[in-house]
This record gives C-alpha cells, structure tokens and sequence, in this order.
C-alpha cells in the first residue's frame, strides 16, 4: 500500500478538525434543520394528495390506495437531499487542500514519508466520513412513515446507495479544486461551478447532434441518478460515479506531483 | 552528512538554484545566507528530499534526494519558514499526528512526544490550542515538529524571523541545544543571526555560492585584517599624527565627533597581526589616555554586502573552488 502511504493518519486529522470547527457544525445544523423541513413538508404535501386521490378514486367507484404515497415520498426526498448535497459538498470540500497550502502545512505533509495518494486518499475519507456522518441520520427519516402507516424502506436504500456514489463523485470534483488554489473562497466557488457544469451538461441535449447527446447524458450527474431514484441498482451508474471520482482523483494527483516539482506558488 | 554537487533547480526558464556546489559534515553547524530570492529556500527544500532537483547530485546521510526521497525525508527535520501547523489542534495531538505521519513506530510516539515537547520547553502549553499560542511559541511547536522523530539532519529554514528579541534568543539557545546531537542547517537573511547560530557559512546569492567559510575566515578574507577600536582622550591632531605611524596600522581614521572629549579611533590591522597590544603601548607612551579598545571583526554586514554585490562573478569561481 505504498500508494497511499500516510492516508491513515491524514484521514483521521482531516475528520477531526470538522468536529473542532464552527463552520462544519453551523453547516450540518442548518443541513439537518432543512431535511427535516423538507421531509415534514413533503410528506404533508403527498399525504394530502394520496388522501384526494383517494377521494377521487371513490367517487368513481375504485378502492383506496391509487397513489403510493411513501414512493412519492422517497423520489421526492431523494431528490432534495441531492440539492442539499450540491449545496453542501463544495462547502465541507472547499479547505480540503487548499487550506494546506495557505497554511504552510503541504510542506510538512511534502517532506514527510508520506504519497501523493495517501494524502489525496486520507483527505478525500476523512471528508466523506464526516459527509456520511451528515447524511446518516436523515436516512432514518423514513421510519416516521413506518410508524404511522406504509414505507418503502428498499426504495430510500436504493437511493441513499445513489446519494453515497454521488456524493463520492462530487467530492471528488471538488477535492481537485481544492488543490489548484489556495484561496478557500475561490475553491468553494469553484465547486458549484464544476458541480453546476456536470449537473447541467445534458440541459441541452436536445438541441445536439445525436452523438453528442448520448455523451453528454452520460457525462450529467443528474442524468445517472434517476435509476436509483426509482429503486433500481445498476451497474452502469455506479462505473460512472466511480470513474468520475477517480478521474478527479488522478487530476488532483497530477497537480500534488506538480506542487511536488515545483512548490506551492507565493501568489 | 550531505553532499552537495552542482545543483541546479530550474522552474520554468528561471533557474533559482543554479550550480551549486557544498558539504557538511556530521555534527556541523552551517548557514545559508543570502538576501531574499538568492534559493536558500529552493536549496532546503531539495535537501528535505520534497522536490527534486533539475539536475546535479544531492545526498543526504548517503541516500539521494532524487532517487531515496523517503529514506532522506525519514532522517531530515524541516521547519519551513513559516510553521506548518494546524491551528485548531492542540499541541500535544498536533506533535501526535506528526509522529504517525513520520512513522514512527506505535510504541515510541507516546515517548517521542514527550520528550519533543520537553526539549521545546512546551510542557505548559502541551493542552493548549495552537492558535492561541504567541509567534515565539509557534516557532517553538515547529521546532518540535522538526525534531519529532529525531532525525540526523535538521534544516530551519529562517528559524527566528519575525520574533521579538527575547523570542529570539530563546530560539537561537534551543537550537544550540539541538546542535549537539543533530546536524543544522539553518538560513537566514539577517548576518548577527547566522554569526550567532553557526560554525560556517555558505553564502548563496542569485542561486549561486559566492563563499563557504567560518564566519572568522570570512571577515578576515575580506577585510584583509582585524578592526581595533580605541577610545582616546587627548589632542586630536596628534592623534592623527601618531596612529597611522604605530607598527602594524594599515589605516587609522579618528571618528570626527568626541564623546565627552573622548575621541573614538577605527584601526585596520595589517593581515595577520595582532596590534593591540602595540597600539596601546604607542597611545599612553605619546601622552594620550587610553579609555578603552576593543577589538572588531569586520562588520558582517559588510561582508555580505561586499560578497553579494561585487561578487557575482569574479568571487563566484574562485569561491566555488574553495569550497
């Protein structure tokens, strides 16, 4: 494991400094908060409709139970925490390198015994361990519906693997940002536009030759996560968001070897 | 200890260490001195085995940079200019994670810490957030970091600046202290600095050495002879008579504002002779009071400017040589 010599310990500094710093608990209250906002809200808006559904349905002489309530529930969730995700990953990934080259610590981590892949790795798992640490409880939300009437427990799990991969890929992303600059704000910016670029590329899709819209469709974050939204696992989604994440992994490993030639620049 | 031989370190078109050439032996002391931009910097970093160098041989305990980067980066402390630290830790855990991050086997850490933070007199502080530390403080926890996991080779990269005085002494007593069991290798723009700290000079400008020597020999090669400064009460004119006339006395200058009729007087040395006993004897025999002597090495600053400034390209080759 030479390759990623040095990760251990980097993941476990990175992770504990998100327990140690106001930034990242200001955000996973205001994250919490707002699910829970979003869950309550959207699970009264489709209790309602499922009741005038039904409603509707007797009317006509049908029996109960047309519209199934928890999946409506599950897509719809499923799809604000993703947003949510979009708006926070940038956030959580912003200091992540760039903030060692502020700082003057890349030159302790440069001068140790320590790869280039083990400080990408341990970085890249002490945030998505706290990530995961984020999304966690919001995954037991559903079990409210249990509570009081049907869940579909197998659809949020399909989604969360979803919601997992996806965020993988977009730390990723932002992970390389990360390590061009030094300026956190310019890293968090720089975030939401690569995360905005790969959310939006098959926008207009329809407006492209047909080549290019299959490559597009393939390239778009969003495009990949409508199977697990509905329930589906499949194998063509999770290469993508693997791949994707390790395509930003490989860049951000071209630019630590650079920073590694010639220094981390003054400017 | 280290070996350096025509180094050269080129980022881009511009070469920032270009064909540098020293060694240092185990146990020594030595300087880098140069004024900002000269590549002591880029030079430590290359010895740290964290960048390769663009061309020529650099071994630190017998292992390359370029090709052992590991083995070099187990036995070499760096502290860079400025600290690398984490200022939300706290000291102790900050030096913890840096014992794992050097790799220094599980059973050790817990000793190595403690005696890194005992050396570095931060005991008190050892529970302490780092960012509420002062600059000396901070100095100290990177000079700990350094030390960590007792490497033979340390390199400070501009250890005392930006400290107060008494910051400073501190640092320059606890690198002393560490001087006796490590290698150093410190830098520094600012020549009292280097003087006080180490054995031997290597001045680098524009990336090139222009001398390598004890800072005695420096001063000596330079100024061509010792400085005497004597305080004199009596006539100043025949002071200026008598002392260019005193066997030894290259040049004489009589500072033209006495002190409470106290006349200062700067006296060279011809090399290699000692005339302050002479100068003394000459003083009170023509009638003069003798307040005081003393005697001054050239001023380093001097010498430094000297060798940075005319020094490009005549001394260049002659001092590559010598050293």
């Amino acid at each position: 494991m030479k390759a990623f010599r040095g990760a251990w310990p980097i993941c476990k500094r990175e992770l504990h400094s998100y327990f140690v710093s106001p930034v990242a608990y200001a955000l996973t209250a205001i994250f919490w908060l707002a699910e829970g906002v979003f869950f309550v809200s959207i699970l009264n808006y489709w209790a309602a409709q499922g009741r005038n559904a039904d409603a509707r349905a007797q009317e006509f002489g049908a029996d109960g139970n047309v519209l199934n309530v928890p999946a409506m529930v599950a897509g719809s969730f499923l799809d604000v925490t993703v947003l949510m995700l979009l708006f926070v990953i940038p956030i959580i990934a912003m200091g992540l390198l760039s903030e060692e080259k502020r700082r003057g610590t890349m030159e302790l981590l440069l001068t140790s015994p320590v790869a280039n892949g083990g400080i990408l790795m341990g970085k890249f798992l002490g945030a998505f361990a706290f990530l995961l640490f984020m999304l966690a409880p919001t995954y037991f939300f559903q079990f409210v519906m249990s509570y009081y009437g049907d869940n579909e427990p197998g659809m949020f799990t399909t989604g969360y693997t979803g919601i997992v991969l996806m965020a993988a890929a977009m730390l990723a992303a932002t992970l390389w940002v990360s390590s061009v600059t030094k300026n956190q704000i310019v890293s968090a910016f720089g975030g939401y536009g690569i995360l905005m670029i790969f959310w939006f590329i098959d926008a207009p899709a329809n407006l492209l030759p047909s080549v290019w819209q299959d490559l597009v469709r393939w390239m778009s974050l969003n495009d990949h996560f409508g199977d697990f939204r509905v329930g589906v696992l499949s194998l063509r989604d999770f290469n993508f968001y693997f791949w994707f994440a390790l395509f930003f992994l490989f860049l951000a490993h071209t630019v630590l070897g650079s920073i590694r030639w010639r220094g981390v620049r003054s400017s | 200890m280290i070996h350096v031989e025509n180094l050269v370190k080129r980022f881009g078109s511009i070469a920032a260490v270009d064909n540098i050439s020293f060694d240092v032996a185990p146990g020594e002391v030595v300087g880098l001195l140069g004024p900002n931009g000269a590549g002591k910097s880029t030079t430590m970093r290359i010895l740290t085995g964290a960048m390769p160098p663009t061309e020529g041989i650099v071994q630190v305990a017998g292992h390359d940079v370029a090709t052992a980067p590991l083995e070099v980066k187990a036995r070499v402390g760096y502290l860079p200019e400025v600290p690398p630290l984490y200022p939300e830790m706290k000291v102790r855990s900050y030096l913890r994670f840096v014992a794992e991050l050097k790799r220094v086997p599980r059973k050790e850490r817990a000793g190595r810490v403690e005696s890194a933070l005992s050396r570095c007199w931060l005991e008190e502080r050892a529970d302490q957030p780092i960012e509420q530390l002062s600059k000396g403080y901070k100095q100290r926890v990177g000079l700990a970091q350094a030390i960590l996991h007792d490497p033979d080779l340390l390199i400070l990269d501009e250890p005392t600046s930006g400290l107060d005085p008494r910051q400073i002494i501190e640092v320059r007593q606890l690198i002393h202290e560490l001087a006796g069991d490590h290698t150093v290798v410190l830098s520094s723009h600012i020549l009292s600095e280097i003087a006080a700290s180490v054995q031997r000079i290597v001045v680098i400008n524009k990336g090139r050495v222009v001398a390598a020597d004890s800072v005695d020999r420096l001063a000596q090669r330079f100024s061509g002879g010792e400085h005497v400064t004597a305080q004199v009460r009596g006539d100043v004119d025949a002071l200026r008579r008598l002392l260019p006339n005193v066997a030894g006395v290259a040049d004489a200058t009589v500072v033209d504002d006495p002190e409470a009729g106290v006349w200062r007087c700067d006296l060279l040395a011809t090399p290699d002779i000692d005339i302050r006993a002479g100068a003394a004897a000459a003083i009170v025999n023509a009638g003069f009071e003798l307040v005081g002597m003393s005697r001054s090495e050239m001023g380093l600053e001097e010498i430094f400017l000297r060798l940075t400034e005319e020094g490009n390209h005549d001394h260049a080759k002659s001092d590559d040589q010598a050293a």
